[in-house]
């Protein structure tokens, strides 16, 4: 009755579980969750139509027919036209491309600087010397920059240069800079406590090194949780400044522009021409801050096991 | 043979203090002085507010020690730049109490445990790798284990890691801060029985941290118990176990729980609680809780007295009490206070 | 006479996203009056779990799924949360091992324990706080007038536990349920504790149920042990048979490992290697254990007598316990 004793079945070359646990972990997350999978649904069709809407609209979308102004809803023209005739339905598809495009970019601006900024502030915010001196001058910075009312520092920034896309994009990644920093400040003064950085400088890293190959990946998850409710937020912003003319040029189709555009006509009965693109506006919104919402519960290391 | 060239490591008087929440100070440590040898394993064992850990962390200045001195390697590390106190860091490692989170999640074992060997030597990488698998193998795991994850790991195994992690760059010291105090009771002997093979086969020192005394029996030649930042006795192992001369060193041993219903437990218990770093008691730490106390023990802290050879304990009464016992036990007499451990068979190692 | 606790075949697990995870696996144990069992088993074993369910606080994503936890010849299980509440505190209190958190951090301690008084008997005010600085003073708590004035903050870790045993105790409950009750405290302080938890409970004759990592513990503070392993009891015997002859291959795991891990000597640890696994045929330690056989896997071992008053669930439980394996 003799027994051998087990193999170790693990001392094989490890299979690549790291990527595919994951992802597959992602499935079952989405899957009981609804309101996660319909934001997934609204992103997604916010980049498609980014990327073709242009080209699957019926037709040009700035091409303006004003005999054909302000016709109501109808098979030629799906969601009616506007004061100049311009078509809504392609108008509204086309749309995303410019918000999704000032979005991304202003956002993802807005996220490299301020986490870098953020894991400055964070890491050498005790103790002596420049880290502190640093530290505290950004902070003072960003709370400088929060303190004005977001709508008016964008106005002032854009009046100053002029209406221009590149204009709107420097406004909205500046002014979404404080909000990267401060969560990833907070995720830095919790990582720097766990014995894995202390580890590190006993391994002889100098104190940068630790700050950015060491922390700073293990403190991202609050900013690229904080990307989706950002992009959604830029895209209201880019709305609220074309509404008062101070965003993207007139022709150009944008949700805000248009609403702008359409407003004065819902008093006088014609409500399509502003609804149409206020809803397309609130809804991938929405969608967006829930994909956030679900990203941030799914890296919740509380939620797991 | 000069004895001190021999000593890896002579703290004199290390004093830290942290600022209290409230104001105030907490004194932390008080004063300690020790040595470890070349070669040599010493515990430093106390309950919380000992001190023990932030005085491993000072010798390594992950703190920054108030005054005293550190003396590694000849030379004074206690105010050393830290440009130049990088250049000692292959020599001085740590292994840290939490298995997982010392251990950095994002990156694999192969560039946890190349780590302190990237930034402090001139390996190259080819050779790197080969030290990594070999420390590896060292520690029960093997080349496997290279691209995996922390997470994928047991506890007992993340230990390991992080024990990899420690001899890589061929240390002379290494700092053990509780390393089992998180695993369950069934890893923990394989963890000590590894540490300890791991020091005598290569010769390295270690300063082994622990609240719990029979931890360290099997790793440790001498050990150090502190209170509330002082410490108050200093033996061989087996001295210590077998005859502990400070109350608290008796206490300690009488508080161990052995698996074993027929050993009687020992009535050496300490009264009350452990006072707090910030209020400290006049005189010696431990009168208000010690069953010997005397009016001396207000007045003064005790100096260390060797009261034999190598064996330090700083207690007014402990010589007496020693006395009293030695008498008793040739007049025949078994002793209610004598420590729980019994006569350790020196087998075969 | 009939158990004051009977825990029969309990089922309970945790939805996950990926699915159900078993965490009790037919958690079967009894308790008589006045008796003190020690609950030993590893972490994720399923100890804590246990005791919350008898108690009845698991709330979804946990679920009961089978089994009964029958009380004073009443099923607890069955219970609906009002009457409950009756008897949680009153009739059945439990300790936790992490005191400062099961402390509410905003009420003064003595408020606090005339709060646990006065939930289940009609007592004026003042009474209920006399009576709480009397338990302060049972539970060997220094200036019991004063202290029941601090706030948990200032009371250390030692402390903070003794309070909320003098809650378990307000109502002389008949059972005790001690969960890791000296996990994080100092040895010094931990010994005091376990000594002054010996004594109340002795003294107001309760039973006992003490669950703990530690062997030691158990084998100077209970009269009964059971282990848990993979959310089962694997073997169940008074102290003193357990310690000198154990019958489950688990158990002689943990008393060698408790033993190694205090000993001078070395090598006396055995290596198990692998994780704990819930299989679907077969008994769950056998992907682990040293002298499992091919029976051992196709057919699950009930927990079945091996000698007087001990059980064991292992088919080579005789062997084991006559020393005549490896182990």
């Amino acid at each position: 009755m003799t027994t051998q004793p087990l193999p170790d079945t693990r001392k094989q070359p490890a299979a690549p579980t790291q990527g595919r646990g994951q992802f597959g972990s992602f499935i079952a997350f989405s899957r009981g969750r609804p309101g996660f999978l319909f934001g997934l649904v609204i992103v997604a069709i916010t980049i498609f139509l980014a990327c073709f809407g242009a080209i699957v609209a019926p037709c040009d979308p700035e091409h303006a027919i004003p005999e054909a102004g302000l016709l109501p809803p109808s098979p030629v023209h799906l969601l009616g036209t506007d004061v100049v005739g311009m078509d809504i339905f392609s108008r509204v598809i086309s749309a995303p491309r410019i918000d999704l495009t000032i979005a991304l970019v202003s956002t993802l601006i807005a996220f490299v600087c301020g986490v870098f900024l953020g894991v400055i502030s964070g890491y050498f915010a005790s103790g002596r010397g420049i880290g502190r001196v640093g530290s505290e001058t950004i902070m003072r910075g960003a709370d400088i920059v929060q303190a004005f009312p977001i709508f008016i520092f964008a106005l002032a920034l854009v009046c100053f240069r002029g209406p221009s896309t590149a204009n709107v994009i420097s406004a909205l990644a500046f002014l979404n800079i404080p909000y990267f920093l401060r969560v990833t400040r907070g995720a830095v003064f919790q990582v720097r406590e766990r014995p894995f950085v202390e580890a590190a400088r006993c391994a002889g890293n100098t104190e940068r090194g630790i700050a950015f190959t060491h922390v700073m990946p293990n403190a991202l998850g609050p900013a690229l949780a904080n990307i989706s409710p950002s992009i959604g937020f830029a895209i209201l912003l880019t709305a609220g400044l074309s509404f008062v003319g101070a965003g993207v040029p007139k022709p150009t189709p944008e949700w805000g522009s248009m609403i702008s555009i359409g407003a004065p006509n819902m008093m006088t009965g014609q409500w399509w021409s502003a609804l149409f693109p206020g809803l397309a506006l609130g809804v991938t919104i929405l969608g967006y801050a829930l994909v956030g919402d679900g990203i941030l519960e799914f890296m919740d290391p509380t939620r797991r096991r | 043979m000069n004895g001190a060239r021999m000593r890896l490591l002579d703290v004199s008087d290390l004093i830290k203090n942290f600022p209290a929440p409230r104001g105030g100070l907490v004194k932390a440590v008080n004063g300690v002085s020790f040595h470890i040898e070349k070669g040599e394993a010493l515990a430093l064992v106390g309950e919380s507010g000992s001190g023990k850990t932030t005085v491993g962390r000072c010798i390594l200045r992950l703190i920054e020690p108030t005054t005293g001195t550190i003396v590694f390697r000849g030379q004074d590390v206690s105010t050393m730049r830290q440009d130049r106190l990088r250049v000692l860091r292959p020599y001085m490692q740590m292994l840290f109490q939490e298995p997982y989170d010392s251990l950095n999640p994002r990156k694999s074992i192969r560039w946890i445990v190349e780590e302190p060997i990237r930034l402090g030597t001139k390996m190259s990488s080819g050779r790197r790798l080969e030290r990594v698998v070999e420390v590896l193998d060292m520690v029960g795991l093997g080349s496997w284990a290279l691209d995996r994850y922390p997470h994928q790991f047991s506890a007992g195994e993340q230990q390991r890691i992080g024990i990899a992690r420690a001899i890589a760059p061929e240390p002379e010291l290494v700092v053990l801060d509780e390393p089992t105090s998180a695993l369950d009771v069934s890893v923990r002997a394989e963890i000590l029985d590894l540490l300890a093979d791991l020091q005598e086969h290569l010769g390295c020192s270690y300063l082994f941290i622990s609240h719990d005394l029979t931890a360290v029996r099997r790793v440790c030649h001498r050990v150090a118990i502190m209170y509330l930042g002082k410490i108050v006795e200093t033996g061989s192992t087996a001295e210590i176990f077998e005859q502990p001369l400070h109350p608290y060193s008796r206490a300690l041993l009488s508080s161990v729980l052995y698996a074993d219903p027929r050993k009687e437990l020992s009535r050496f218990v300490l009264a009350g609680e452990i006072p707090s770093p910030i209020d400290l008691p006049s005189g010696c730490f431990l009168r208000g809780r010690c069953p010997w106390a005397v009016d001396a023990c207000r007045a003064a802290y005790p100096d260390p007295e060797e009261i034999l050879p190598g064996h330090r304990v700083a207690c007014f009464r402990a010589r007496e009490k020693r006395e009293l016992e030695l008498v008793r036990h040739e007049k025949g007499d078994s002793d209610v206070t004598s420590a729980v451990g019994q006569v350790v068979e020196r087998g075969d190692e | 006479m009939a158990p004051l606790l009977e825990v029969k075949d309990l089922r309970v697990s945790f939805l996950a996203d990926a699915g159900p995870v078993r965490v009790l696996n037919g958690t079967s144990l009894s308790l008589g009056s006045g008796e003190s069992l020690g609950v030993v088993g590893e972490s994720g074993s399923g100890k804590t779990v246990l005791v919350r369910t008898i108690l009845g606080l698991l709330q979804p994503p946990w679920q009961v799924l089978e089994g009964s936890v029958i009380f004073n010849g009443e099923d607890l299980l069955k219970k609906r949360e009002e009457e409950l509440r009756h008897i949680r505190g009153k009739e059945i209190a439990i300790t936790s091992p992490e005191p400062r958190k099961h402390i509410n951090p905003l009420l003064r301690v003595g408020d606090q324990i005339a709060n646990v008084l006065q939930a289940h008997r009609d007592v004026p005010r003042k009474e209920a706080m006399e009576r709480a600085v009397g338990l302060l003073t049972a539970v060997g708590l220094p200036a019991p007038d004063q202290m029941a004035r601090f706030y948990p903050h200032e009371l250390s870790g030692g402390m903070c536990q003794r309070v909320i045993i003098a809650m378990a105790l307000a109502h002389s409950p008949k059972l005790i349920l001690a969960d890791e009750p000296t996990a994080g405290l100092d040895v010094t302080i931990a010994r005091q504790i376990l000594d002054l938890m010996y004594d109340l409970v002795r003294d107001v004759n309760s039973s006992l149920i003490l669950v703990s990592r530690d062997l030691g513990v158990v084998a100077h503070y209970c009269q009964r042990v059971a282990v848990i392993y993979a959310g089962q009891v694997v073997e169940s015997a008074r102290v003193a048979d357990f310690y000198t002859g154990a019958a489950h291959p688990y158990s002689r795991h943990l008393l060698r490992a408790a033993a190694a891990a205090r000993d001078e000597r070395r090598g006396a640890a055995i290596r198990l290697g692998q994780r704990v696994v819930f299989p679907d045929r077969g008994c769950a330690f056998a992907s682990r254990c040293p002298i499992a056989l091919p029976p051992c896997k196709e057919e699950a071992p009930a927990l079945e007598p091996v000698a007087e008053d001990h059980l064991a669930r292992c088919l080579r439980r005789a062997e084991v316990l006559r020393g005549e394996t490896q182990l």
